[in-house]
């Protein structure tokens, strides 16, 4: 436990040089996750011990209990919209961005992802039930993993 | 019968107030002390729904004992959102139970208008979803609520104009309450016609955030009995959980059936040994008209229950309005003053079993809390 905290503490520093005092906060489940998505890869939780997949990442598989098995697996990020509302009173953070269109996407691998969809386009064809796709844009002045539609 | 019981309940009219939680609770408290005919004395333990964030004095239990000289033997603070006051009527029930005190007061105030929306929405709501998975997004109350509709209209289960129906039958409602923030009747054109909000929520079909407080006394059988018409049994609590935190984790799941409210009512009817016709009057936890469609349906009630069960004679959080951590005394409140027959032009016909329905998340947890006179009669 004395080492894995030890790596903990140098991991959090990292994190804080990537993501400041955040979001995303930092955990030692979900740290190789937010590295991935800086450098513009989107993952799923992976568990070495029994094989399931699940998002978010964390130290503890949500199946089989196992500690700090996590390995993080690319995913083609391919879903379906499940619902979706467009916000137009949001925080001062979200401002720049408003009105967002908030999705919810359930991907073929049967895991859930809350995000937003970019593509002014697309706002109008939205639909529940919507082919779409998770990958990681820029979106302000950090990478996120948000969707589009296909 | 004889049980403990509630006694006493009182609120202040729901506003935007420059008085302190602390002025607040200490009116409701000695008008609740009234209305239940116990004395200072009498009232062993409190309650208090801890305090917001934004209240400067925190510690509200030890506060206001102190500021009331209360000769207390049993003090607590709870915070879990809606269900706290829930969580507050059971442990008051077993602390006189156990400790053989006449009477502990449940308190509670919370002034929402201290925080504008946009904060609120930044520093509180963002991080009771998952904070860095979730909440950065934009997710609120609001917001999964606008989800759940979005699903209703999808399917077919509901229209836009069924969700403006329900707002205009709850300011209708709340016409009639003087403790109601909004009571000026509206249009079903008056509400398809306010501002889009969250898609598909416009603003008339959302709860106005804003201050209150209240209090209850609950006390001991042989306190209740002296008051056999004006006192409120509780009968039964019924109970359950989905697992998820707002946002399942889980494909496939759905955001508009609640499966909790199900599972929630037939705990308490069992428990409480009614049906669902035997139920008088409902005050549920509905922040936004479209949820009051999802969780009344949810609960196993018909489609179109508006026409068989008296949903939020007090207006409901939407036209009552919503101060946070002090709206369930509200709804307790208005089932009391129903099954004691003094809800005055509101009042339900011959009314004899109310409800109270209460969440956490997204109705992922849900309270159902069955109350009836201490007689076993109807109101009237
Ligand atoms: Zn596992």
């Amino acid at each position: 436990m004395r080492a894995r905290e030890l790596q903990a503490h140098d991991r959090y520093q990292r994190h804080q040089e990537t993501w400041g005092d955040g979001p995303p906060y930092f955990s030692e489940g979900t740290f190789d996750f937010w590295q991935n998505i800086a450098q513009g890869r989107f993952t799923l939780g992976h568990c070495a011990a029994c094989d399931s997949r699940y998002f978010p990442p964390r130290v503890i598989c949500p199946s089989c209990w196992s500690a700090d098995a996590v390995d993080l697996v690319d995913t083609p990020g391919v879903g379906t919209v499940v619902s979706y509302t467009e916000l137009h009173t949001v925080s001062t953070a979200l401002r720049p961005i408003a009105p967002v269109v908030m999705v919810c996407v359930d991907l073929a691998e049967k895991v859930r992802i809350l995000t937003w969809l970019l593509g002014d386009d697309d706002r109008g064809s939205i639909a529940v039930g919507s082919p779409c796709r998770i990958g990681v844009e820029e979106v302000l002045g950090a990478n996120r993993f948000v969707a589009r539609l296909l | 019968m004889t049980d403990v019981a509630i006694a006493g309940s009182a609120v202040v009219p729901i506003g935007l107030y420059a008085q302190p939680e602390e002025d607040l609770i200490m009116r409701c408290v000695v008008a609740a002390a009234a209305d239940a005919g116990v004395s200072r004395s009498d009232i062993r333990g409190i309650i208090a729904m801890a305090t917001r964030p934004q209240s400067v004095q925190q510690y509200q239990a030890a506060h206001i004992a102190s500021r009331l000289r209360l000769d207390i033997e049993f003090l607590a603070e709870l915070e879990v959102s809606a269900l706290g006051l829930c969580s507050a009527l059971r442990l008051a029930e077993s602390v006189i139970r156990d400790r053989d005190i006449p009477a502990v007061v449940i308190v509670g105030a919370s002034r929402e208008s201290l925080v504008p929306t946009v904060d609120f929405l930044e520093h509180r709501t963002s991080r009771t979803t998952d904070a860095s998975f979730v909440g950065p997004f934009g997710m609120a109350p609001i917001a999964w609520c606008a989800l759940g509709a979005r699903q209703l209209l999808a399917s077919g289960e509901a229209t836009e104009e069924d969700f403006a129906a329900v707002s205009v039958r709850l300011r209708r409602n709340a016409s009639m309450n003087p403790v109601a923030y909004f009571r000026a009747p509206i249009t079903a054109e008056d509400v398809m016609a306010s501002r889009m909000v969250a898609a598909p929520l416009r603003l008339l079909m959302i709860c106005p955030r804003a201050d209150g407080a209240g209090a209850i006394m609950v006390v001991r059988p042989d306190v209740a009995a002296l008051r056999p018409t004006r006192a409120a049994v509780h009968l039964a609590q019924g109970l359950a959980h989905d697992g998820d935190n707002v946002i399942s984790e889980q494909a496939g799941r759905s955001f508009c059936e609640l499966p909790s409210t199900r599972v929630a009512a037939e705990d308490a009817f069992n428990r409480a040994g009614i049906d669902y016709s035997d139920v008088d009057v409902v005050e549920p936890w509905v922040p936004f008209t479209p949820m009051e469609i999802m969780v009344m349906r949810g609960l196993g009630f018909p489609r179109d229950y508006w026409t068989t069960t008296e949903v939020s004679p007090s207006g409901g959080l939407v036209s009552r309005g919503h101060p946070l951590l002090a709206t369930g005394f509200y709804n307790v409140h208005e089932v009391i003053q129903q099954l004691r027959g003094e809800a005055g032009p509101r009042q339900v016909d011959a009314a004899r079993v109310g409800l109270t329905v209460s969440e956490s998340g997204n109705f992922n947890g849900c309270a159902v809390d069955v109350f009836g006179r201490l007689d076993g009669r109807t109101a009237n």
